[in-house]
């Protein structure tokens, strides 16, 4: 578990102070922040609360894996690419911990983008109808537990594919489980900001769903091993 | 303490390490010589446990690295790449690695290999803005951070200076002979490995040619040669000239102070003595000739060349 704490905090570090993760991310948060936020209309403000909580329901997810996506290739692949990874093979570390300290370095700092534009994105909203209201709980614990839990589903999806696939096969495996979820999350976000009501029963399914899929994915990196990584370097 | 048995690797088809068996004892500096694409890097890969033998073992202290964190903290590696992130600084790098390898009193380690290294004034600069140079030298204390017992180098002094690559050098000696660590290096710098190592492996196409001590393989190979010592070493070029092509000689090199020439026939020593003499080139001194390990070692590598 040390091990793994030491690579989350270098990760973490890395990533905070990487300018082009953090523009990208603000880019991304005030692109797609006012597109949804624009589906909020005058007409809604004596709902707002609902309309409010759909807003940050489908944002935060949209962005936390649309930035867990691009973050996952700065810390996994890059390090394939760079030849680093070599070297940390040969280090005390198991790869269940490097890839752990990854996966949460990727999944903490995505989340908290995603969660504070959203949250930025709600009060621009509210300043813009000039009413305040505040999202329910089942959208708070949503925020809070489950965003996460979907950013780490994609990242440890995508880091295990990472260091196991070659270059080429990454690229194809990248877009062919990124372009449908990202597609399919913007297309419901988009549709169903301001009408949706965010209730327990959708925070549960995702928060089971991603679970289910996280805790295969935890199983599964068992399965890593030093000859596939080496052996697929570019 | 490094024992290679009968170790094998394929790739499809392909045999990358062919049936290699070699031992290096603790505290001995071993050279691992090869041309590219014979292997060096794969019986690297499978010694570290970074690749799984199809055949064979190679074992660290009685066990395999792929299995024992314990093994891999007694070993320090400096690959062909550097090992070192590129976007953080020379002492994030260090203390990232430290920290991995749980090292102890950490940061005044780190402080004290920067300053021996020449780069503490740079400890804050990233890492992608060093030299090839720098890199090398940042990548060869980040390999010793933890106070290995075993080091394994890939061409620690490629992209070095004259200089750099003495420290280089000196070190790795230091090393050996003081703290008794134990050095496995694998090199294209025949000088440097005839300098430092001990033993010698040469390996070709997979397979184990040859390994002994520098000594037995300086004296085993084929031809013998004598070596010319000249009063005047501005006109070591010249005597070279003369005698390459001569009868009776092989291969004609310039060294130091003198010119060693392989000899196909023993007696024509006197032959190309009378020669230099007569173009007025002085000899001080003619003496039984040492070849060089760049001689053994083209003559192993041809040899098998025309065989295969």
């Amino acid at each position: 578990m040390g091990e793994a704490v030491t690579v989350f905090r270098k990760e973490l570090r890395e990533l905070a102070f990487s300018r082009s993760a953090v523009a990208s991310g603000v880019l991304f948060a005030v692109v797609f922040g006012s597109m949804y936020s624009l589906r909020i209309t005058g007409d809604m403000a004596s709902t707002l609360d609902v309309s409010l909580g759909s807003l940050l329901f489908f944002l935060t997810t949209l962005l936390g894996v649309f930035l867990g996506y691009s973050f996952t290739s700065q810390v996994f692949l890059r390090e394939k690419t760079d030849g680093v990874i070599e070297t940390l093979l040969c280090s005390p570390a198991s790869l269940r911990g490097l890839w752990l300290g990854k996966t949460l370095a990727v999944t903490v700092f995505s989340h908290a983008l995603a969660v504070v534009s959203g949250v930025l994105t709600a009060l621009v909203t509210s300043a813009r109808l000039g009413t305040v209201a505040a999202p329910n709980a089942a959208v708070l614990a949503y925020l809070v537990c489950v965003v996460p839990l979907v950013i780490a589903c994609l990242v440890g999806a995508l880091g295990f594919a990472q260091l196991l696939l070659g270059m080429r096969e990454n690229r194809i495996i990248g877009l062919a489980l990124f372009i449908p979820i990202f597609a399919g999350l913007y297309g419901l976000g988009y549709s169903s900001t301001g009408t949706f009501v965010v209730a327990w029963l959708h925070v549960g399914l995702v928060a089971l769903g991603a679970a289910i899929v996280l805790a295969a994915i935890a199983w599964g990196s068992r399965f890593l091993n030093r000859e596939r990584i080496v052996t697929t370097l570019p | 303490m490094l024992e290679v048995k009968q170790l094998t690797k394929r790739f499809g088809r392909h045999v990358a390490v062919d049936n290699a068996s070699f031992k290096v004892d603790e505290g001995e500096v071993f050279g691992y010589l090869g041309p590219n694409g014979s292997g060096k890097t794969t019986t690297m890969r499978l010694i570290l446990g970074l690749l799984k033998p199809t055949g064979g073992e190679a074992l660290l202290w009685g066990g395999r690295a792929s299995d024992r964190p314990d093994i891999r903290r007694r070993v320090g590696v400096l690959l062909e790449s550097d090992g070192l992130y590129p976007r953080l600084s020379a002492h994030d790098n260090l203390d990232y690695f430290g920290r991995l390898y749980r090292v102890p009193g950490l940061e005044a380690r780190i402080e004290r290999l920067l300053e021996f290294a020449g780069l503490a004034e740079r400890r804050n600069d990233k890492a992608g803005t060093f030299s090839r140079g720098m890199r090398r030298k940042l990548g060869l204390i980040r390999a010793l951070l933890h106070s290995p017992d075993l080091l394994l180098l890939d061409e620690p002094s490629a992209g070095l200076d004259p200089e750099a690559q003495k420290m280089v050098r000196d070190l790795i000696v230091t090393l050996s002979s003081e703290a008794n660590i134990t050095v496995f290096l694998s090199s294209h710098d025949l000088d440097e490995v005839q300098r430092i190592c001990g033993r010698v492996a040469i390996i070709q196409a997979g397979r184990i040619r040859v390994c002994d001590t520098l000594k037995a393989l300086q004296s085993s190979s084929g031809a013998q040669g004598v070596e010319f010592v000249l009063s005047d070493g501005a006109r070591l070029q010249e005597a070279a000239a003369l005698l390459t092509g001569r009868d009776g000689v092989g291969a004609v090199e310039v060294r130091n102070r003198s010119v060693y020439v392989d000899l196909v026939q023993e007696r024509v020593s006197p032959a190309l003595l009378a020669l230099l003499e007569e173009h007025g080139i002085g000899v001080d001194e003619l003496r039984r000739g040492k070849r060089s390990l760049e001689d053994v070692y083209l003559d192993i590598v041809r040899q098998e060349d025309s065989n295969g």
